[in-house]
């Protein structure tokens, strides 16, 4: 079974982000005396996150491949360098959903797949499929 | 049937935590201030603010939390703005734990830690508090009941293994932090006075050695004492009780602490002896276990201490599943091979008196800490010497569904027993001199969070391949 992670969870995170870019473009300019120079590094960072949201997030959250088989769980990712993370079944200890009130609202929640001294983190996806996917995992009929 | 477990109001208390030094302790202090002297300092109010805040979420948080434990799994619910669920196989969890410390025994409540083998080495996955029939509850689904045999340590035996397991670094780790917060809490210099008294009390003390080395004796005396009766009381009324398929060891006497692990889960068996137990030729068993966390890394003691043929009577009664009956390899007992266990000894002994002999010489009004210096070091090589000489004879190696291994690490005797499937990697050392003589030393690693590794030396290097190739069907 391969599956890709839904739209909500690349809005939610532009959201995140947004939120964090503001809030760093709200404090430096707390901090510091307006004038034409003092502007420009706002301005640079501005122009990065609008980049970096509208860009590059939907790229990277587009190259998740989600891979469910008999064997192992495998999740790919990744715009300019591509990884791939395979935990095979024996090597699972336990399974960790995790949200957010944010993500909540959209009906979201995330997975951690723990292993010993290791772990894979699946952004969030729709709560049903997480629900499934950790009943399977802890249930062991994956 | 689906049983659910909810937290017990103590567990706030466990959530203010962090914010004891930083938060809790400054407000109580400014309200005591305000009560006795009618004086308010200018940021109380923000901080009884941010208090009451952090104390409602605390609450809401421990309203949350939830331990349900279904037929095959376990569920722990916790958050309140971020929510968690984790979801564990029971045949995936490695121990149980259970501490009481007298707030513990006052509100009949329990520090409850749950481990497997994914967390992080020295902390629990999941702590948490609940009601002291509640865990007596959970650990029984948990674990079963089945007919245990009890043992029980004397207070001598557990001050032994206290004496052997304490150092003075740990004395420092554990001493200063509660010296320095201590004194940031009260406002005073506390760390000066106590070195100001160490200084005094050193001052009185007359050694033919300078007075530095007494200063640095006192607190590496007194670090190691402190070491020693933290270790003490943290083992105290040691009980162990095991049957078939579980292991239960409870300890402590101001904090009482109870774990529980299938014997399944031990990844490895160590019988050890430190320095301090060598002269009563005594040792201690020791299991790694696959998670067991809360401070004491991943390993838990079995038999504090007892002699090495009492050991391995518990052991070959208790664990016989990790047992090995194949012949070992060793090194050939000739004068060879003494020469070559033994070059190290000699070489540091002859390093140690050339510098000492040099240093006196260059640096003459530093003679007394020289002499002391060198005299200490000499004493730590002709014990590494004895080591050298027992890993000479009694060094071994044994390979095949078990796996058994006997040397020193450091300057600690160790014998290893463990599943072939647990070892994480073999390595093969050879130097020069091994080539030579047609010898190699074999390091075995396990593959757990506190990999134990043991290095056997001098042993002939077409047997070892031999064994290799014959237990792991790896040609080398």
């Amino acid at each position: 079974m391969t599956s890709r992670l839904p739209e909500k969870t690349l809005i939610l995170w532009q959201i995140r982000f947004t939120a964090v870019f503001v809030c760093l473009i709200g404090v430096i300019a707390f901090f510091i005396r307006f004038s034409l120079w003092t502007l420009l590094p706002i301005a640079f960072l501005a122009v990065l996150g609008a980049i970096f949201i509208l860009w590059f997030l939907p790229l990277y959250f587009k190259s998740f491949i989600i891979t469910v088989d008999d064997t192992a769980i495998k999740v790919s990712r990744g715009v300019f360098i591509k990884l791939t993370n395979i935990m095979p079944y024996p090597r699972l200890v336990f399974a960790q959903s995790f949200s957010t009130p944010v993500a909540r609202k959209f009906g979201l929640c995330g997975v951690t797949l723990r292993a010993a001294r290791g772990l894979l983190v699946i952004p969030e996806m729709e709560k049903d499929d997480a629900k499934v996917l950790l009943d399977g995992l802890s249930g062991g009929t994956v | 049937m689906k049983i659910t477990f909810k937290a017990h109001p103590i567990m706030t208390l466990t959530y203010l935590k962090p914010f004891l030094f930083v938060l809790v302790f400054p407000v109580i202090k400014g309200l005591v201030q305000y009560i006795g002297h009618r004086r308010v300092s200018g940021i109380l109010p923000l901080e009884t603010g941010l208090f009451i805040g952090i104390l409602a979420i605390a609450i809401l948080r421990y309203r949350s939390f939830s331990v349900t434990v279904d037929r095959d799994k376990l569920t722990v619910k916790s958050g309140f703005l971020y929510k968690s669920e984790s979801e564990i196989n029971l045949s995936r969890l490695s121990s149980v734990s259970s501490k009481r410390n007298p707030i513990d025994v006052l509100f009949k409540s329990v520090t409850f830690s749950v481990n497997t083998e994914a967390g992080r080495p020295s902390k629990p996955d999941f702590k948490f508090k609940l009601y002291l029939s509640d865990a007596k509850h959970l650990s029984k689904i948990l674990y079963g009941e089945e007919e245990q045999k009890v043992m029980r340590y004397s207070s001598l035996r557990i001050a032994v293994l206290s004496m052997a397991t304490s150092s003075a670094i740990t004395g420092l780790v554990l001493g200063v932090p509660v010296i320095n917060r201590t004194g940031k809490l009260l406002g005073l210099a506390l760390s000066e006075m106590v070195f100001d008294e160490i200084n005094q009390i050193s001052g009185k003390v007359n050694t033919v050695f300078p007075p530095v080395v007494n200063i640095i004796t006192i607190i590496l005396a007194v670090a190691y004492t402190v070491s020693f009766l933290t270790s003490f009381f943290k083992n105290m009324r040691f009980k162990l009780r095991m049957s078939d398929e579980k292991v239960e060891i409870q300890s402590g006497f101001f904090v009482r602490r109870r774990t529980e692990f299938k014997k399944s889960a031990v990844k490895n068996i160590c019988m050890e002896q430190s320095p301090i137990m060598r002269p009563f030729k005594m040792f201690t068993m020791r299991a790694a276990i696959g998670g067991y966390g809360d401070g004491k890394g991943e390993k838990a003691v079995i038999v504090p201490v007892g002699r090495l043929r009492e050991l391995k009577r518990q052991f070959a009664e208790h664990f016989s599943f990790l047992q090995t009956d194949k012949e070992p390899i060793t090194a050939e007992h000739n004068k060879l091979n003494i020469r070559r266990f033994l070059w190290l000894p000699q070489l540091y002994a002859g390093l140690d008196i050339t510098v000492s002999v040099v240093s006196i010489l260059i640096f003459p009004y530093f003679d007394r800490m020289v002499l002391f210096l060198g005299t200490v070091l000499m004493g730590i090589i002709i014990y590494y010497g004895s080591l050298s000489y027992r890993n000479m004879k009694y060094g071994r190696l044994s390979l095949s569904e078990n796996i058994f291994a006997s040397n020193s690490v450091r300057l600690t005797v160790r014998e290893l027993y463990c599943k072939k499937g647990d070892i994480g990697t073999i390595k093969i050392i050879r130097t020069l001199p091994d080539i030579k003589y047609n010898a190699c030393k074999v390091q075995l690693v396990v593959r757990s969070e506190s990999a134990d590794k043991i290095t056997v030396r001098n042993l002939d290097y077409n047997t070892v391949i031999k064994e290799i190739e014959q237990c792991f069907e790896i040609k080398v």
